[in-house]
């Protein structure tokens, strides 16, 4: 008995500092936006008009909010994509060959890269009529489309910017670290026993890294829900007929453009249980598929 | 028909296959390399080329003439110098505080049992999932009014808690509390569910073994954190520490509406200054300042994958 | 158990160790008034608005003014906070929507007890829009009317002669195409007549030229569908589409920070563009061409239109008498001479903006152009109330543009738009 309620005090006092400021500077305005969506608040009166759920109930109408949810999920299609391919280059790069460290930092670049330079890049990569994709397709005998000023093309052209962006950034590091901590011998032994190489990849290396996909999976979803602000903001400006305006940057605008923050509050509380759910859903999902020790 | 010899045995085929998986390997690394660095020099390249030049159709691969002065002009327009000591000493200390309270909590959601923690620790989850545009205004409206509030209750006569501070009676070092301070900058930054979620999630994946051994030893739930679980989790731990470190250091929002003076500003902020109003920016020197800024970050990374290397040898989990 | 709170302990009071140890210094001593000022942040604004600054405190001693600069969404969260800065910055468009909420002093009783004060040295239809229900708010700061910026070796090149005040829309067309030339043989356009740019402070004035209008009168319904207007938008428009004398929408992506454009005009692939008095301070750069401007060109009446802003007080500002004399200095003769030196638009009061104008042996010769184009120009009708149906309805003229829409449909749709949104309103005020 003392023992279990001595661990409980302990486990309290290890949360305390971290608990008390998270209570404090993350859980307090969280509790204040979801107040905030049931008023109609523009920011530069006071006090702000109550209305209820009447910020839910326009969300529930709203046609565009529909076509930017879509996006939002469209653009997130590139997550599995960009988190496999961490995890085939960790393998590749974690043979012990020399140079890896160097290969780890050029491909550490694209996140540190500045924004606007990464951009405008391929902002001109992506120009139908000079840009360097279209020319390579060009080259092939095929005639690109018109990328960024298509309603059709723009979406994909955003995710292969993304893939590209992301696939030799923190999932990488992650990923390594995690293959770091596999026992070499587990693939030696396999090897021996006639193991080939994809079934040593599935059967030893994905089950023993399933605690670091969970956990990129989980911040994949909570993040890419929440993501395409950048690019909507300076590169595409949510065009070609809101094409690429995710939840986020509809947030955004309704909270800074145009004023209305109790719906942009009722917006991101919306998308909070979308995210929610999707994550119980993974969570429990998980709970069978995850290996820890 | 064919004399000439060949690989007639197993281990010299074997060794050649090697060989060319080994080519293979580094071509393909190589050419992913090259898409990954490119935007990096297209940025440098960018940063040193006449303004004219920016926008040249076909774009200039080599910036000629190559123009330095980019640099210092860049330098010069704004207080590099003071952005550059507020953003290391916000980014010290917020990734020192997040890397040590999120341990802590971690090591409690993995290792403790006590009532309530899975609820906690989701509600930790949940408040990643609110989108922080509709948070920042009530942080910022509880920092601004922070100082108002101890004002009232400790020091209603001389408004003790707005003061400014100063170094050296001549630099400016922000206010005490509330907004324009180094506490504005760092408090909300602390406490991070990121961190936590990531190093609970690494220490489930820590054998048990040790801990047992050690409480047969009479070690102390303290003990065992700080003389099990942190050695061992050194990769996690560095990982958390690079990437606390770097969003830090390109957080801009934030740091943007909580200073007012330009002495408090941190570097991204800066950054904001080189965009033009009503026309357009020198792109030129725009990139000459974000190489300016994020020089240290890369200098961090390539100093935390040392580290990095050494803490899995240190961590001795490989058998 | 007792060393683990010690250490938990240790983490704040090291915290705390590191903000007191600076040192307190207890601020501002002796009895200045201290009031602030906001504006947007910009290396060479900021200098300037630094050097204005430093010249008033050297004047009025006993007033102190802090300089913070930001952006729009600062602005809003000070604002948001009960922080307004005193000297607040504002674009015409945003006046009623800060006059409605009561966040803008009037200036009308300060104008009157101050005998050195005369609004007719500011120009005057600036001052006007500066009014709301009769009463002013603001005082005109920095602007920048819009005008024709072209590069003269392109011209002489081509034999056409320069543009001038008697251009109107055919001879405007006329000359871009006898500027747009492509590359023997390779099929694709290196330089261009012109650029069209569809940034909110770009297209509007083709409108006003051919006789239309966006609003009415009342600003109950929006006129976008009248025939004036649909012919003004597809000649606009036609500039790219139909006769590629401008390049599509790929210019929009390019630019940063700025509204499009313009960035090529530097580069010499553009024969013409239409520019602020902003962009003379990228122009000034340029050193491969000589370039002048020229008023926009005529249509069946001058119009053009304006970026820039006006300068108020906050409402609830503790020391309205000292705003009330940073304000007067800020955008008088004090500190107008200051922007104007550093190259800005133009000052809202007159004799800076004048003078700044005639600079001879520096291009462009004819930048009192500007000046005469204050005349004629008119503030962008898209008021901040109404941001959000504007940034929907804009988007059809974005599609025309990409060739999704004809100006028929863009226009009738951007209508549409505008005049569902205020019969939503109807029974609410309006302005």
């Amino acid at each position: 008995m003392k023992a279990r309620s001595r661990e409980a005090l302990a486990g309290y006092g290890f949360i305390l500092p971290n608990c008390a400021g998270f209570m404090l500077f993350t859980l307090l305005p969280v509790g204040a936006s979801l107040l905030l969506s049931f008023y109609q608040w523009d920011l530069l009166s006071w006090p702000p008009k109550f209305v209820g759920l009447g910020n839910y109930a326009d969300l529930v109408r709203d046609e565009h909010f529909r076509q930017y949810c879509w996006n939002t999920v469209f653009m997130m299609s590139g997550i599995p994509i960009s988190m496999f391919g961490s995890l085939l280059l960790a393998v590749v790069m974690n043979q012990k060959l020399p140079g890896m460290t160097f290969f780890k930092t050029v491909y550490f670049l694209p996140s540190i890269t500045s924004g606007i330079a990464i951009y405008v890049l391929w902002a001109w990569i992506y120009n139908p009529d000079f840009g360097l994709m279209n020319w390579l397709l060009a080259q092939s005998g095929v005639e690109g489309p018109r990328w960024l000023e298509s309603t059709t093309w723009s979406k994909p052209a955003l995710v292969i910017m993304g893939i590209w962006g992301s696939v030799g950034g923190v999932d990488l590091v992650l990923y390594l670290a995690a293959l770091q901590g596999i026992d070499p011998q587990l693939y030696e032994a396999a090897e021996m026993d006639g193991a080939g190489a994809w079934q040593r990849f599935w059967k030893i290396t994905w089950p023993l890294v399933s605690p670091t996909t969970f956990f990129i999976l989980i911040m994949g979803i909570i993040g890419g829900f929440q993501g395409g602000f950048d690019t909507a903001y300076i590169m595409t400006h949510g065009g070609p007929a809101g094409s690429t305006t995710t939840v986020s940057y509809y947030i955004y605008n309704n909270a800074y453009e145009w004023l209305h923050m109790g719906y942009a509050a009722a917006l991101a509380w919306f998308l909070f249980l979308v995210i929610l759910i999707v994550t119980l859903v993974n969570w429990f999902f998980s709970q069978r598929l995850v290996h820890y020790e | 028909m064919s004399d000439r010899a060949g690989p007639r045995t197993q281990p010299e085929r074997a060794r050649r296959m090697r060989r060319l998986k080994i080519l293979g390997t580094y071509v393909l690394l190589a050419v992913l390399g090259l898409t990954m660095a490119f935007p990096f020099y297209w940025m440098l390249t960018m940063a040193l080329k006449e303004p004219q030049a920016a926008y040249r159709h076909p774009p200039q691969w080599i910036p000629s003439p190559v123009k330095w002065s980019n640099f210092p002009a860049a330098w010069e327009a704004a207080p590099f110098g003071r952005a550059y000591v507020n953003s290391l000493i916000t980014a010290l200390l917020v990734t020192a505080g997040q890397v040590f309270t999120s341990s802590l909590a971690a090591y409690a959601f993995s290792r403790l049992k006590f009532k309530g923690r899975d609820t906690l620790f989701f509600c930790y989850l949940a408040t990643m999932m609110v989108p922080g545009a509709v948070t920042m205004i009530p942080v910022f409206i509880l920092i601004a009014k922070i100082p108002v509030l101890l004002n009232t209750l400790f020091s209603p006569a001389s408004g003790a808690f707005s003061a400014n501070l100063y170094v050296l009676h001549e630099f400016y070092a922000g206010r005490l509390v509330g907004l324009d301070s180094y506490f504005a900058l760092i408090a909300p930054g602390l406490f991070s569910a990121y961190g936590t979620f990531m190093l609970r999630q690494y220490f489930l994946t820590i054998p048990r073994d040790y801990e047992e051994a050690a409480k047969m030893d009479g070690c102390s739930l303290w003990g065992i954190y700080w003389r099990i679980i942190l050695p061992l989790s050194g990769p996690a731990l560095t990982t958390l520490t690079i990437f606390t470190f770097m969003g830090c250091w390109k957080s801009f929002m934030w740091p943007l509406i909580a200073t007012q003076s330009e002495e408090m500003k941190t570097l991204p902020v800066l950054l904001q200054a080189f965009q033009g109003r009503y026309a357009d920016s020198d792109l030129t020197l725009l990139m000459a300042a974000s190489v300016i800024v994020l020089v240290p970050i890369l200098v961090i990374f390539v100093i935390g994958q040392k580290y990095f290397m050494q803490g899995i040898r240190m961590g001795g989990l490989k058998g | 158990m007792r060393r683990m709170a010690a250490c938990a302990g240790l983490v704040p009071l090291l915290a705390a160790l590191a903000f007191w140890f600076p040192g307190c210094g207890t601020g501002l001593s002796g009895d200045r008034v201290e009031i602030t000022m906001f504006d947007w942040d910009n290396i060479e604004l900021n200098r300037l608005n630094k050097e204005i600054i430093a010249g008033f405190e050297k004047t009025h001693p006993h007033i102190r003014v802090r300089f913070i600069s930001g952006d729009a969404r600062k602005r809003l969260a000070m604002i948001a906070a009960d922080m307004a800065p005193d000297i607040m910055p504002l674009e015409i468009e945003e006046l009623s929507f800060y006059v409605t909420r009561h966040l803008l002093a009037p200036l009308d009783e300060f104008m009157g007890a101050d005998a050195d004060f005369r609004l007719a040295d500011y120009f005057q239809n600036m001052a006007a829009m500066c009014r709301c229900s009769g009463k002013l708010y603001a005082l005109p700061e920095d602007f920048s009317p819009v005008a024709l910026y072209y590069n003269k070796d392109l011209f002489d090149a081509a034999q056409v002669p320069y543009p001038d005040e008697n251009c109107g829309w055919e001879d405007f067309l006329d000359a871009a195409k006898r500027l747009t030339r492509g590359r023997a043989g390779s099929g694709r356009i290196e330089q261009y007549g012109f650029v069209t740019s569809w940034w909110r402070n770009r297209w509007p004035m083709y409108v006003w030229q051919n006789g239309g209008e966006i609003f009415n009168a009342d600003y109950d319904r929006c006129l976008m569908d009248q025939p004036e207007a649909v012919e003004a938008i597809r000649f606009y428009n036609d500039l790219a589409a139909a006769h590629h004398v401008a390049p599509g929408w790929a210019a929009q992506l390019e630019g940063v920070g700025g509204q499009g454009g313009s960035q090529w005009f530097v580069a010499g692939r553009i024969a013409m563009t239409a520019e602020t008095r902003y962009a003379q301070t990228s122009f000034q750069r340029i050193t491969a061409f000589r370039w002048d401007v020229a008023p926009l060109p005529k249509g069946k009446r001058r119009a053009t239109t304006f970026v820039g802003g006006v300068a108020g007080i906050a409402a609830r500002t503790k020391y309205p008498r000292e705003a009330w004399e940073f304000l007067k200095f800020l955008t008088g003769e004090g500190g107008s001479a200051v922007l104007m030196r550093g190259g800005r638009g133009l000052a809202g009061y007159r004799p800076a903006a004048e003078k700044a104008v005639v600079h001879p042996g520096q291009p462009p010769e004819h930048d009192g152009v500007f000046i005469a184009a204050v005349e004629y120009c008119h503030p962008s009708p898209f008021l901040t109330e109404h941001m959000r149906t504007f940034d929907h309805a804009q988007e059809e003229l974005n599609l025309l543009a990409q060739g999704y829409r004809t100006a028929d449909q863009a226009c009738h749709n951007f209508a549409q738009l505008f005049n569902e949104h205020f019969e939503k309103l109807r029974g609410e005020p309006r302005r």
